[in-house]
């Protein structure tokens, strides 16, 4: 059986980049599909022995493969490579389910992070299986890097979510954080035009393609309607801003979503490019200050790192660029939609088709949904 | 009836706990991570245990007052006249999944009057913030909300 999703019945190269109307095909597609079986390190050894093989190393061996924990949307291995190539290789290698929390695109990933080699640290992409011929999902195999999202010993949620970084390491993290943000922003956005397309046709067009993108989301996977994403739809098509500058947006960059080594505090390797997009500035700026820390004294940290102004302030003093307050605005509310879309639609219906190797992960993400609801209405109350 | 669902949660809460748990090898943080989720799971279902009903009941008297509030306010809205149509004939059949997909369209539709932007914003605030309250202080025991000082319980809301 074949559906179809909400996206499919925009203009193509119009309201919504054309890549992510297939992307969102493709993913309508696979709901119809049955119960989804994650392999064992055991029978995914020879799949990716024979794979690395294919890619032209010779004499290359997989050892110590096993699952690694963590993430929310991708099977995650991890790897030691012998070749007659080099010296001994870990690798990772990132694998899609069936479905997961968010429709995404390994080819996508995988443009963006080789452009991004030579600009900010990210892992090392290796190899693609764009379609998953080979290992029989889509998948990407990269260097592993080491370091850690948070402290040891900060519990924190198991999603990410709501992280606060200690005050020892916000000052020299912070200032990392925003480099690499201003390095990827950087980043001329003349990438190969079927992978990434440019929303230049008309000023709002970069908004109004993140707009169709995720209320096509929303209203493939909504389990049940509801009234607040209508209103925060209509708000959002009533007020599309103009895009003053296109660049590179990563559209998960938050604290979580890089490594850092605890003794230096260095920033090892900036990860999970998979939403990356050529958008407006302002979509990353949003994103960071509505994945918020909250101090003890009550004070929001954007990303758990410095506090929304100082974000904004940093990023201007760095780039020259205006941060307009009513454009940030319009990208906190989308920002927010999509976690609402995120976690009430996408995760639960996922969980529910079982669909990915971690539903029970997801199924407790869902509930996350109902606090970023009361977020979007406050931030809705805040722009009438 | 016995045994109750409190008295089955709590052991399966407590072999997950002292059994299973220490029981996973380090090297297999997936399982580990997976593991105490359901640990999670299981204590908030604990504490949510026989009230789902009554939420449940809660969250459709703020949609019927939602709909009742939009059918006036919409009347003379021709973009929107045919979800109207459509919602008013769910309402009468107390379809409630159907109503919410309605509600949401007609609220999306940015084609109508500034008149009925502006009331049917005031309606969906009132509704809505019953209604993220109710959902917040549910999934309280999940750990996500960010000041749930702040917060009624879920009694003091049914109580309403």
């Amino acid at each position: 059986m074949s559906l179809s999703s909400v996206a499919a019945s925009f203009e193509l190269g119009r309201d919504i980049e054309p890549s992510v109307v297939a992307m969102l095909q493709q993913a309508a597609n696979n709901k119809s599909q049955g119960v989804y079986q994650s392999l064992s390190a055991g029978q995914l050894l020879p799949k990716l022995e024979a794979f690395i093989r294919t890619q032209g190393l010779t004499g290359a061996e997989v050892k110590g493969l096993r699952r690694m924990g963590g993430g929310a949307s991708k099977e995650q291995f991890v790897f030691d490579l012998h070749s007659a190539a080099g010296p001994v290789q870990r690798c990772v290698l990132r694998m899609d389910p069936l479905e997961s929390a968010v429709v995404t695109d390994r080819r996508k990933e995988y443009e963006v992070l080789n452009c991004m080699q030579s600009v900010l640290p990210v892992p090392p992409v290796l190899w693609a299986d764009i379609e998953g011929a080979e290992l029989g999902r889509p998948a990407l195999i990269c260097g592993f890097i080491g370091g850690v999202t948070k402290p040891s010993g900060d519990s924190g949620n198991v999603s990410g979510l709501g992280a606060l970084l200690p005050e020892r390491f916000r000052e020299r993290l912070s200032a990392q954080f925003i480099d690499y943000l201003v390095a990827m922003h950087g980043v001329a956005v003349d990438f190969k035009p079927e992978v990434f397309q440019v929303p230049d046709a008309d000023p709002q067009q970069a908004a109004r393609w993140q707009l169709n993108w995720w209320s096509s989301v929303w209203q493939d996977d909504a389990i049940e309607g509801s009234p607040l994403m209508g209103l925060a739809e209509r708000w959002m098509r009533d007020n599309l801003p103009d895009a003053l500058e296109l660049v590179v947006v990563h559209a998960d960059y938050r604290t979580g979503n890089y490594l850092f080594d605890e003794d230096s505090q260095e920033i090892s390797t900036v990860l999970d490019w998979e939403l990356a997009h050529i958008g407006d500035y302002h979509e990353d700026l949003a994103w960071i200050i509505c994945h918020k820390g909250v101090t003890e004294d009550g004070q929001i940290m954007a990303s758990g790192l410095m506090t929304p102004e100082e974000l904004c302030e940093l990023y201007r003093a760095a780039t020259g660029r205006l941060v307009d307050a009513k454009t940030l605005h319009f990208y906190k509310v989308l920002s927010v939609y999509k976690c609402v879309a995120i976690c009430l639609a996408t995760a639960a219906q996922t969980a529910g088709r079982k669909h990915s190797h971690q539903d029970v992960l997801l199924s407790w993400l869902a509930a996350a949904g109902h606090s970023f609801s009361a977020e979007l209405l406050s931030l809705l109350k805040e722009g009438q | 009836m016995n045994p109750a669902s409190a008295l089955r949660i709590d052991t399966m809460m407590r072999t997950l706990q002292d059994t299973i748990m220490p029981a996973i090898r380090d090297d297999q943080p997936l399982a580990k991570e997976q593991a105490g989720l359901m640990l999670g799971h299981l204590a908030a279902l604990q504490q949510q245990a026989n009230r789902e009903h009554a939420v449940d009941d809660y969250c459709q008297r703020l949609l019927f007052k939602l709909a009742d509030a939009l059918l006036e306010l919409g009347a003379a809205e021709e973009s929107v006249a045919g979800w109207l149509a459509e919602l008013d004939v769910a309402r009468k059949n107390l379809e409630v999944t159907a109503m919410g997909f309605h509600l949401e369209r007609i609220l999306a539709c940015s084609d109508t009057s500034s008149a009925f932007k502006r009331e049917s914003t005031k309606a969906l605030i009132q509704y809505a913030e019953a209604h993220t309250n109710m959902g917040r202080a549910w999934f309280l025991p999940m750990g996500f909300d960010g000041n749930p000082k702040e917060l009624p319980t879920v009694d003091a809301l049914l109580a309403e």
